[in-house]
């Protein structure tokens, strides 16, 4: 696993030119099916490229969020395959390939009686000794890091400082992003980050998302619903239905029939929404 | 179902009325078996002997059975005792030149009776009897029960706090080891809750003997069933997204219990904490009666010997005690939620 750390990036944090064999992340035939009997993926192969941002563009019910969830460990495949830079990260490698990732989360995921800056820093909690945790009396160079991320990400020391509950929407998205970049990650898992934010907010926080990764060498794999969004932030898209890639290509090869294969479709329409695991 | 008035040419709709056949039904039902209830434990009493004591006490009737009761306590309870008047026959190492503070000395002159052994006739005597007052004694020595019962509250408080946490993780679902840890921990709280205080502290001091020690574990066993149903409670129903956002950073359990569900229970935490002390100091006051230590070891022991003087002064003891920290409660609540 350290090797492959090397082979990804240098010391200093930024990553030397990869080997474009190893991807940062990679599904091999991945399938999940709920208790319900939905189909939520049917063998999905997909291969993330380092340092490039990857956007699965689809409707709801079509699998975007139980793939990324399966990414991360929050729900298990029933079938497939799926590995963090060659390390698959199953079992024992899940911790470890956890640590390697970021995620930021549709609705945040903070803690909202905690403050911007001790959100941040929970993110780097896996890497610290318990005693710590328990007084959030977390090493310099984390806390260090933490006002870095908060400043790039356009919060300053009095948001800092202030409960996560106490922030509007984007500002919170901002403090999510600023924590999933804390560690370092190669790959940054984002389920659909702006959902819940107004177009403008949208905007910015995409615009954000896209910069502080690219900045950091992270790869991003984000779901999105929005067209527009897709197009004006992608390297890729991938378009998916009912749990399938049905479209693979640069913004540019979007094109009309391809986005009715996407979204539109009696299937897509009929489907009830998917309960997430 | 009943159906709304409508107008004639409006909606055909039936909306539910919340008032149905049921529930009139279950409220018949609720009222017989309250009937046969008040029979049993003698309601009809408690209501003749009130408005006896109602009428009484605007001056229809002589005088009624409560107002007897109570007359008598009253006068018996007024003026409480707050000094205390010793023998200094009673007192060891009595030194007159070195009493202590506050205090002085009584010498009073009484008249005995006595039988005398050789005359077999009574004489009586004038008998010379001193005595150490000390003007606030007894309400000094009050108020010391009256610490020490707070001190019992905040040992047991403590004890329960401590223990009811890990109770409490294993007793969630979202954060038990094992279902049969779950199972486990969710029989003890049962048990701890089902136990009176009262008895358990019957059993302890049995164990543990009379004085403080029994009463703290009474408390604390009781509190800490309490508190761990109620934190566990609180876990569960905490916000899981941040939960799961703290398990994809790759953070084990402590980590995503303490920065994730922490500080979301907290203000529960503290409300439920609050309420703990406060109730212990108040049944920590009455688990004397058993012996248990505190105050209502003397209170039980004055009310035995009918000096009902003293009960009266513990009583406006405990009274003004539980009433300040009730106060020191409402504020601390304020500022800590």
């Amino acid at each position: 696993m350290e090797m492959n750390m090397t082979i990804a990036r240098n010391s200093a944090g930024t990553k030397n030119c990869q080997a474009p064999e190893v991807a940062a992340l990679e599904f091999q035939a991945v399938s999940k099916s709920f208790s319900s009997g939905t189909r939520a993926l049917d063998k999905v192969s997909l291969s993330i490229a380092a340092e490039r941002f990857t956007v699965l563009l689809g409707p709801s019910g079509s699998g975007k969020t139980t793939l990324l969830r399966a990414a991360v460990g929050l729900s298990t495949p029933d079938a497939g395959e799926i590995m963090l830079a060659g390390e698959s990260i199953a079992g024992r490698g899940l911790k470890a390939a956890r640590r390697r990732m970021g995620m930021v989360h549709q609705d945040f995921g903070l803690s909202e009686r905690l403050t911007t800056a001790q959100n941040v820093m929970a993110g780097a909690a896996a890497s610290v000794g318990w005693v710590r945790v328990l007084f959030q009396a977390y090493p310099r160079s984390i806390q260090l890091k933490a006002c870095e991320l908060l400043a790039r990400v356009g919060l300053d020391e009095i948001q800092a400082n202030r409960r996560a509950g106490t922030l509007s929407g984007g500002q919170r998205q901002r403090v999510g992003i600023a924590r999933a970049l804390i560690n370092d990650p190669l790959v940054i898992l984002a389920d659909e980050p702006v959902a819940s934010l107004d177009p403008a907010t949208a905007q910015e926080i995409m615009a954000l998302l896209r910069e502080a990764a690219g900045e950091r060498g992270a790869a991003v794999l984000c779901s999105l619903h929005q067209i527009d969004l897709a197009r004006r932030f992608a390297d890729r898209i991938v378009g998916l239905k009912d749990g399938q890639i049905v479209f693979d290509g640069t913004p540019a090869d979007l094109t009309p029939a391809a986005l009715a294969i996407i979204f539109d479709g009696p299937e897509t329409r009929l489907k009830p929404i998917v309960a997430v695991a | 179902m009943t159906t709304l008035e409508t107008p004639p040419n409006d909606s055909p709709w039936h909306l539910k009325s919340p008032i149905d056949a049921r529930a009139v039904f279950i409220v018949i039902v609720a009222f017989v078996l309250l009937s046969f209830s008040a029979q049993r434990v003698d309601l009809g009493k408690m209501a003749e002997q009130m408005g006896e004591f109602g009428l009484a006490s605007v001056g229809l009737k002589d005088s009624s059975q409560i107002g007897r009761g109570l007359g008598g306590l009253v006068s018996d309870m007024f003026p409480v005792a707050i000094a205390e008047r010793t023998p200094i026959t009673m007192i060891e190492h009595f030194d007159a030149n070195r009493l202590p503070p506050f205090s002085r000395i009584e010498t009073v002159q009484v008249e005995e009776s006595k039988l005398d052994s050789d005359t077999f006739q009574t004489v009586t005597l004038m008998v010379e009897k001193t005595y150490l007052v000390q003007p606030a004694g007894y309400l000094v020595f009050v108020l010391g029960k009256m610490l020490e019962t707070i001190e019992i509250a905040i040992w047991a408080s403590l004890f329960a706090i401590i223990g009811s946490l890990p109770l409490a993780i294993a007793g969630a679902r979202n954060f038990t080891p094992h279902p049969l840890i779950y199972f486990a921990a969710r029989s003890t709280v049962s048990f701890l809750r089902s136990m009176p205080e009262l008895i358990s502290a019957l059993f302890l001091v049995l164990a543990f003997g009379f004085g403080p020690v029994a009463g703290i574990l009474a408390l604390a066993l009781h509190s800490m069933g309490f508190l761990a149903k109620f934190y566990a409670e609180d876990i569960e129903a905490a916000d899981p997204k941040p939960l799961e956002a703290m398990r994809a950073t790759g953070a084990g359990s402590f980590a995503a219990l303490r920065l994730a569900v922490l500080p979301q229970v907290l203000p529960s935490y503290t409300a439920l904490t609050l309420y703990i002390l406060d109730r212990n100091v108040r049944m920590a006051a009455v688990i004397g009666l058993v012996g248990a230590g505190g105050i209502g070891q003397e209170l039980k022991g004055r009310y035995d010997m009918f000096q009902y003087d003293r009960v009266g002064t513990i009583l406006l003891v405990i009274f003004i005690t539980v009433l300040l920290l009730d106060q020191l409660a409402a504020h601390l609540r304020r500022r800590l939620i």
